[in-house]
């Protein structure tokens, strides 16, 4: 009786997320599956979406993801490194940053796009554009990743620190060379989440990498990603629900195969750095 | 008890180390000579590995460590007077801890990442220097056909030697041990001692043990730390058969004979 109850606690829990998951597939592949074509992928939108396809808005957001993802793995996992290394000597400082950054996760992200737009757009003087956006969005992914990749620094044993330093190592060697690698898994996690939370970004995004469809020349043009499209072609195009989501098919299929590269590239690198 | 000065690898004066407000050691004066083996006895709590964190600054890692006195390190002067170029220091007095700590990465590169921060870039050299380490440890033949899996998986015994060996190939001029055989099975425990009695004479070895058999078959010099009251300090301090057959001191010889500690 007590495996059975257990068995089902486990399959019923564990499987929720399989459940919920699996509910939205076959939802949006319902009427969202026959729209996706070739041309779909590659032509750009046409009547405010209701014809053409969808790939300038892919490219939109490919750049929008990959710029803010870059910027943020920078200046996150510099930050983390000092949460988590040199609390120690700064033991206020940080206590000041975390809290700051714990009440920035919180924060809607609407509120980040009509900071982005006020910030990026008008002060820096980047106006529409997918740099404003990707700005944007790093501001918003940073707190969450910095915490998780923080976490994951202090949960390195102390005794590789001593360890690295009885060897005479340099104290920037123990960081880069025995406590990051050794924190790897929780990084790239932080990394993949807040990935995923940039991809299906919207209210951020509104404000300041806008939506035109056109193809964009440059990160100083406006660019609409893909969950605005989905947003707008939901909301306000009579008729756009299965073009809506397919872009959201398109969208889970992205996420599925980024996740993959990422996680791919990680595997390699731990394997690699082990020898 | 004078020793010349060339012969001297440590001295220690007036040295005391505390943690915050908490004393851990009080007014020790200590000279450890060069090339020989010095023991370091007494209940735990006694500041033995203190004392010992002390001698290569990795007391600047523990949260309020302050040492002060003069301790002089041949080659280093005064650590606490001079701006001592702590990586340097710390090739020079290694450490090897009570339980066994390769980096969980593979056996090679447990001594390619210290070796390079040294300066030697070149694969083949690093490998060529862990060749002779671990043979030195009588590790070699046990694991050089697994040199690329991890050394964290070896057995303790084994992971020992190797942070030996990853010490060793270093170059230092003092190994410090703290309790090095008190997380291995008597079997390792043997091997271990015999390397370290193997270093007499090239090194300045000083070892924290509990094991007072032990101290008495592989040291020249034993220091006998005590802890009770406003006393915290070594409480005796000679060669191995003066401190067990003769202590001077009461805590010495209830502590040698068993009776306390
Ligand atoms: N990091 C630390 N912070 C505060 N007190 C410490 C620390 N390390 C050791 N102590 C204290 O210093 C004293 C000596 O400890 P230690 O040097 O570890 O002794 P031993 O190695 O002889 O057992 C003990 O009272 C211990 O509680
Ligand atoms: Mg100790």
């Amino acid at each position: 009786m007590k495996v059975l109850l257990s068995k089902i606690a486990v399959l019923g829990l564990g499987g929720l997320p399989i459940l919920v998951l699996a509910w939205i597939l076959i939802d949006i592949s319902y009427s969202g599956l026959s729209e996706i074509s070739w041309s779909f992928l590659t032509e750009v939108p046409t009547n405010a979406g209701r014809s053409g396809g969808i790939s300038s808005v892919i490219v939109s957001t490919l750049w929008v993801v990959s710029i803010a993802t870059m910027i943020s793995t920078f200046i996150g996992l510099a930050t983390a490194i000092i949460l988590s290394e040199l609390s120690a000597k700064w033991e206020k400082f940080c206590l000041i940053v975390r809290w700051s950054l714990d009440i920035l996760a919180g924060v809607p992200s609407i509120v980040f796009g009509l900071f982005g737009n006020a910030f990026f757009s008008q002060v820096c003087g980047f106006g529409f554009s997918i740099l404003s956006g990707a700005l944007t969005l790093t501001v918003m992914m940073l707190p969450f990743f910095i915490r998780v990749a923080e976490e994951g620094l202090r949960q390195v044993p102390n005794v590789y620190r001593k360890t690295g330093y009885a060897l005479g190592m340099r104290p920037l060697s123990v960081t880069f060379k025995i406590v990051v690698p050794q924190a790897s898994k929780a990084i790239v996690i932080g990394l993949v989440l807040s990935l995923a939370r940039a991809m299906s970004e919207t209210a951020a995004l509104l404000f300041t990498s806008g939506y035109v469809e056109r193809w964009p020349e440059s990160v100083f043009d406006s660019g609409r990603v893909l969950s605005i499209h989905i947003y707008d072609l939901a909301m306000n195009v009579p008729g756009g629900i299965e073009r809506a989501n397919a872009s959201a098919l398109v969208l889970i299929g992205l996420l599925i195969a980024i996740n993959l590269i990422i996680y791919s590239i990680a595997d390699f690198w731990q394997r690699k750095r082990v020898v | 008890m004078n020793i010349e000065e060339e012969n001297i690898a440590i001295h220690l004066k007036d040295v005391g180390i505390r943690y915050g407000t908490t004393v851990a050691l009080e007014h020790v004066n200590l000279q450890i000579r060069k090339g020989r083996i010095t023991a370091f006895v007494g209940p735990s709590g006694s500041g033995k590995t203190s004392l010992l964190k002390s001698l290569n600054r990795l007391s600047d890692l523990e949260k309020d460590c302050v040492v002060e006195g003069e301790v002089i390190v041949e080659g280093f002067g005064d650590l606490n007077a001079e701006k001592i170029d702590l990586v340097s220091l710390r090739r020079s007095v290694g450490m090897i801890f009570q339980k066994p700590n390769p980096f969980p990465i593979s056996i090679r590169k447990n001594f390619f990442l210290p070796l390079r921060e040294r300066g030697i870039k070149d694969k083949k050299e690093s490998d060529r220097r862990m060749e002779k380490a671990l043979k030195r440890v009588g590790l070699w033949d046990e694991v050089h056909d697994r040199l690329n899996e991890r050394a964290d998986r070896l057995s303790g015994g084994q992971q020992q030697r190797l942070c030996i060996a990853r010490a060793l190939v270093l170059e230092p001029d003092i190994l410090l041990f703290d309790e090095p055989c008190s997380a291995l099975d008597p079997m390792a425990t043997e091997v271990v001692e015999g390397l370290i009695s193997e270093l007499r004479g090239e090194l300045t070895v000083i070892i924290v043990t509990h094991n007072l058999a032990q101290a008495k078959r592989i040291a020249d010099e034993v220091a006998v730390f005590w802890c009770a009251g406003s006393c915290k300090n070594i409480v005796e301090f000679g060669c191995v058969s003066q401190v067990f057959d003769a202590p001077q001191s009461d805590f010495a010889s209830q502590y040698l004979s068993g009776q306390r500690g």
